[in-house]
């Protein structure tokens, strides 16, 4: 007798009953990692937003309808504006330098003008993920 | 399993897509009266347990026990002005059940 | 990798024991081979690398769609969550079907096949040491229930005449009693089951309990616990089930499976059982 008469492909019908997939859910969720791979990404997260939807879907879905939506903008609380905050203090910085460049130019023959802008270049590529 | 996934997941759309002015006052209405019907079901447990440890007059316990039942109606009218019953008072957790016993 | 083909990921599925399952396997093959498997319907066909003595089950995935911001805003999504779940599930018990696999949890993603390789390496010890745990051995999901007390009695409407407080407070210790007791008995019956089934398993395990979505209204879960047992056993654990059912009238018992080793792969973190 071999495990393939034992163990069965689950059912192509259409009907779901929820809990089996609850059982599904809880069982390729689960955080008892084997081996884990190059994508870092957090399952224990996945399980707490689903909690974290059931707890706030009727305060933050609603209340952004309503118009507050702040914690989107506060890069304390959403990547993406601290994405859009990074990068407009990359390009305030990188206005400044320009100009204090161009200052230093005008005042001396640039000898090391390029040098330092090639070693701040290079510091920019290592930042950027 | 003939379902093919797509090979860039679309935006999570909205769960709701009707703006409703009723809908967002009752859900903000839900939540605060689950916390307030929480502290009202830790106040009844508190009383019981008050009273059952022994020590009070019949006057204190009568007391008690009017106060905290006219805040039991007093809650039912408060989920009755805002389209509530007493099943929307709850928050599922998930892993760690629901905030209020379900009886 | 040209550059006009989109970049790829490799997915992976399961491991195996190196030989246990070959790449490309026959799609027409019966029972069917892992090549004719959908899997997460990017049109790659389900493979295998293999390292060493352990063979791992994978599928070319796109870069675009599989990598974390992709994947983190997929699984956000109940839709996509519930399809990848099924078809993660599908490859893995259709894996099972032909021998002992070693189940990996749900978006388990390589750079490509020499990294699954790399993983593989690292891991050989642990690996090969659960697939003897689960060779010959299947999980069966055992699920207890209480039901809900009855809905509390509407308040005396006021033609009736003024409730006393003290009567109130009767009322509401009553019912706080009986959810308790409702609640006691239930734990125990809970216990009683488990004792039973892990009587018949080489390993137990206890999940969480599910939420009011799944269960309903009516119900409280009160055991979820899932039980590896050897081959063979089944007819016994159906047999004690219907004993359970006849002797515990406090709670419904619900089995699922058999499953795929899910829950006892994971190199030990398990509590076994004693087997008599």
């Amino acid at each position: 007798m071999t495990e393939r008469d034992l163990v069965h492909p689950p059912s192509v019908a259409t009907e779901r009953h929820p809990s089996d997939l609850a059982e599904i859910l809880e069982r390729v969720l689960d955080k008892g990692i084997v081996i884990a791979g190059d994508i870092k990404i957090d399952l224990l997260d996945i399980e707490l937003l689903t909690i974290r939807l059931r707890l706030f879907i009727s305060s933050v879905d609603t209340a952004r309808r309503a118009g507050i939506d702040w914690w989107e903008t506060d890069p304390a609380l959403s990547s993406r504006a601290a994405r859009d905050t990074l990068a407009q203090e990359n390009a305030e910085l990188r206005e400044r330098l320009h100009a204090l460049e161009s200052r230093i130019g005008a005042e001396e023959p640039s000898t090391d003008g390029t040098e330092g802008l090639t070693s701040v270049g290079a510091a920019e590529e290592e930042r950027r993920p | 399993m003939s379902t093919p996934v797509p090979a860039t997941p679309a935006r999570a759309a909205p769960s709701r897509v009707d703006i409703d002015r009723d809908s967002v006052g009752r859900d903000l209405a839900a939540l605060v009266l689950t916390v307030v019907e929480l502290l009202r079901q830790l106040m009844e447990r508190q009383a019981i347990r008050r009273i059952d440890a022994g020590g009070l007059s019949d006057d204190q316990v009568e007391r008690i026990g009017t106060t905290l039942m006219l805040l039991d109606q007093r809650m039912t009218e408060l989920c009755d002005q805002h389209g509530l019953t007493p099943d929307d008072l709850n928050l599922d957790l998930g892993p760690l059940g629901t905030l209020l016993p379900r009886d | 990798m040209t550059r006009t083909e989109a970049p790829t990921l490799t997915y992976a599925f399961a491991v195996c024991r190196g030989g246990d399952v070959t790449a490309p396997a026959d799609p027409l093959a019966e029972p069917p081979g892992l090549g004719g498997l959908p899997g997460l319907g990017t049109g790659a066909p389900v493979r295998t690398v293999a390292a060493g003595p352990l063979t791992a089950v994978v599928q070319d995935v796109p870069a675009a769609g599989f990598d974390e911001e992709a994947l983190r805003s997929r699984l956000s999504d109940g839709a996509e969550l519930e399809r990848c779940a099924r078809a993660h599930h599908a490859v893995i018990t259709a894996a099972s079907a032909l021998a002992p696999a070693v189940p990996l949890p749900l978006a388990t993603v390589y750079l490509d096949d020499g990294r699954v390789r790399e993983a593989l390496g690292e891991r050989e010890a642990s690996l090969l040491a659960a697939l003897d745990r689960i060779a010959g051995r299947v999980e069966w999901g055992v699920k207890v229930y209480a039901p809900t007390g009855p809905r509390p009695a509407p308040e005396a409407s006021p033609g009736d005449g003024p409730v006393s407080g003290r009567a109130y407070l009767n009322r509401v210790r009553t019912r706080q009693y009986g959810r308790e007791q409702r609640h006691t008995l239930a734990l125990r019956a809970a216990e009683r089951v488990d004792t039973v089934v892990r009587g018949l398993a080489v390993a137990a395990r206890r999940l969480r309990p599910h939420g009011v979505e799944v269960t309903g209204r009516h119900r409280t879960h009160v055991l979820n616990a899932a039980y590896l047992l050897d081959l063979g056993r089944e007819r016994e654990l159906r047999a004690a089930l219907v004993s359970l059912r006849r002797d515990e009238t406090d709670v419904q018992i619900e089995l699922s499976g058999p499953w795929a080793p899910y829950s006892f792969a994971d190199g030990g973190i398990t509590d076994t059982a004693a087997a008599p």
